[in-house]
């Protein structure tokens, strides 16, 4: 097991240990290898990296040649506001999806292992489910005769619905991205050991002081890690503020659609492509050195 | 536990659970009391807010109004009857079917070759091939619909349902990836080796040996593929044109035109389908713990 585990598990892209040379399997042909690497690349490159190397190509070479598309980007104050509205949006859903999450996560991590299992259904179900359905669903209850709005009505007085304003966005993006959090804070939680808040209960510690104390720092990893990881999938988000918000919603994707689709600028749809593409990468390279959202694929 | 910067997984770490939690006992302090109720209280109001609007959309679809209203006016499958006698949304949901179909099935095949080429593979370059294959998973997927969009359109590809699935297999490698390449550092590589020495030849090796081990694993990859590809949303709005009008699209223009129950029937079977597939998945992976356990 041990023998195995140091000549082959080795982490993709890891090395093997200096000057030592990692013995080929008896046999084994290295063309297999090969080909099984060589295809999918070859697949990857034609069908993926070719269609978005020509998106970035497109940003400086539509309609001329240059930076042009950028310092206009740059120099444009809608555009500044867009972003604005984008980084808010996702900041105050990826706050919300984590104070949320987290008691959920707790609760799952200390009830019993069936009754963890069945909840977990409550949690998967909806992140099984079309992101255009559940933005649906929040059309029907945030409609001025939606639920929430005729619950909300007498609390109010004001019969108008929230739809179209940065709340429903900030309430179907919430809905929409919370089991991210959950899953992966309850994924840490399930790691940490029972017996430490314990001990340091019996050690005196009050309840809240060894819940903060002991048991917090040790969630703190994946607090972070899962509030950053919904931010970057926020950022891109365009079914969501498309049709749950109004104008004044548009993020960033939503603009660049509408220079597709409205202003048939295609150079100005690819820039802001690149821009997100850029943002969206190098938030994502933090939260990989933070977490591992392996969990989510094999719930 | 460090992650290797290099990766999102830790390879080689084999998933343990923790050894059984005790089960607490009973809040003694009315401290903890009130804190266990409350958190309780929480709980169940974040369960409420993540499965109402679910529920709401299936609702909706029995109402027997033709306007979106709650409480319902009535119970009914009028909308239903609709919604199948209406060939524009039935062909959508074939559309769909077959779009996803085609999708998951080249995922799964790119996706597991992939997994089994990285898990046996000594070169420095791997970290970049498990790079490239992950990478659809975490680029935002409006860049991914403008990058199709602009190919489609400068190649003539728009509206082609062949050539909407090659796009949508992109974003299931991912997840037949990972989940393949977590049964792999399962699988004792030495099997292969065995039946090699016992004669058996490379591809004989790999389909009676490597394969069926991975059965599992690659059946929920090739579901989670079929979801994205039957569920996807936006880049549709842009290489559909006239001619591949799926059922996520056909919502779409139909959310934004006019509401009625009818568009909770599509989502209804968009929910359904999905979560069916779900359960299913579950099923698998409770045969094959059982079977690992025994």
């Amino acid at each position: 097991m041990t023998a195995r585990t140091t000549i082959t598990r080795l982490p993709p892209g890891g090395d093997p240990a200096p000057g030592r040379v990692a013995p080929r399997a008896r046999g084994r042909r290295p063309t297999f290898v090969t080909m099984a690497l060589g295809l999918p690349v070859a697949f990857m490159a034609i069908v993926y990296a070719y269609p978005v190397g020509k998106m970035l190509m497109k940003s400086v070479t539509e309609p001329k040649a240059g930076f042009g598309n950028f310092t206009e980007a740059a120099t444009d104050s809608t555009i500044w506001d867009v972003l604005w509205v984008t980084v808010r949006l996702s900041l105050e859903v990826a706050v919300l999806t984590v104070v949320l999450g987290f008691p959920v996560a707790y609760f799952l991590a200390r009830t019993s292992a069936r009754k963890a299992r069945f909840l977990s259904l409550l949690v998967v179900i909806p992140f099984w489910t079309s992101i255009l359905v559940r933005s649906f669903a929040w059309i029907v209850l945030l409609g001025d005769n939606g639920l929430v709005t005729k619950v909300l009505d007498p609390l109010t007085g004001d019969s108008q619905g929230l739809l179209y304003s940065e709340s429903a966005v900030v309430i179907a993006m919430t809905h929409i991205l919370l089991p991210f959090p959950i899953l992966i804070i309850k994924g840490t939680l399930d790691q940490i050991d029972a017996s430490l808040p314990r001990a340091a209960r019996s050690l005196g510690a009050g309840p809240v002081r060894a819940f903060v104390q002991v048991y917090l720092p040790l969630a703190v990893p994946a607090i972070v890690s899962s509030g950053m990881l919904v931010f970057v999938i926020g950022l891109g988000f365009y079914v969501t503020p498309a049709l749950v918000g109004g104008p004044k919603q548009s993020t960033i994707a939503v603009v660049i659609a509408q220079n597709v689709q409205v202003n048939f600028d295609w150079g100005m749809a690819a820039t802001l492509a690149t821009m997100l593409l850029v943002l969206a990468t190098a938030l994502t390279l933090v939260v990989r050195r933070l977490t591992k959202v392996k969990g989510l694929v094999s719930l | 536990m460090s992650v290797p910067a290099s990766t999102v997984e830790a390879p080689g770490v084999p998933r343990t659970r923790p050894p059984t939690r005790r089960r607490g006992r009973l809040p003694a302090t009315p401290m903890e009391r009130a804190l266990h109720w409350s958190l309780l209280g929480v709980v169940t109001l974040v369960f409420a807010f993540l499965v109402i609007p679910i529920l709401i959309v299936v609702l909706e679809s029995f109402n027997s109004a033709d306007y979106l209203s709650f409480p319902l006016e009535g119970w009914s499958l009028h909308h239903y009857r609709r919604f199948f006698a209406d060939s524009a949304w039935v062909e959508a949901t074939l559309l769909s079917a077959r779009i996803a179909l085609l999708a998951a099935v080249i995922a799964t095949v790119v996706g597991t070759v992939a997994a089994w080429g990285l898990a046996r593979s000594t070169s420095r370059g791997k970290g970049l091939v498990f790079a490239l294959l992950y990478s659809p998973l975490v680029i935002p997927i409006i860049v991914l619909a403008m990058s199709y969009y602009f190919t489609f359109a400068d190649y003539k590809l728009i509206g082609q349902w062949q050539m909407v699935a090659v796009a949508y297999s992109v974003m299931g490698i991912p997840y037949v990836l990972v989940s393949v390449s977590s049964a792999l550092q399962q699988f004792d590589p030495e099997l292969e080796n065995a039946a090699r020495t016992l004669g058996a030849g490379m591809t004989r090796t790999l389909l009676r040996i490597t394969l069926p081990s991975l059965t599992s694993a690659i059946s929920a990859g090739a579901l989670f593929a079929f979801v994205i590809a039957f569920d996807e949303a936006v880049i549709i709005l842009f290489v559909a044109g006239n001619d591949s009008v799926t059922l996520a699209r056909k919502l779409w223009d139909s959310v934004r035109y006019d509401l009625t129950p009818t568009l909770a029937v599509a989502g209804t079977i968009l929910i359904a389908v999905c979560v069916g597939l779900f359960c299913l998945s579950e099923l698998i992976k409770t045969i094959r713990e059982r079977r690992e356990r025994r």
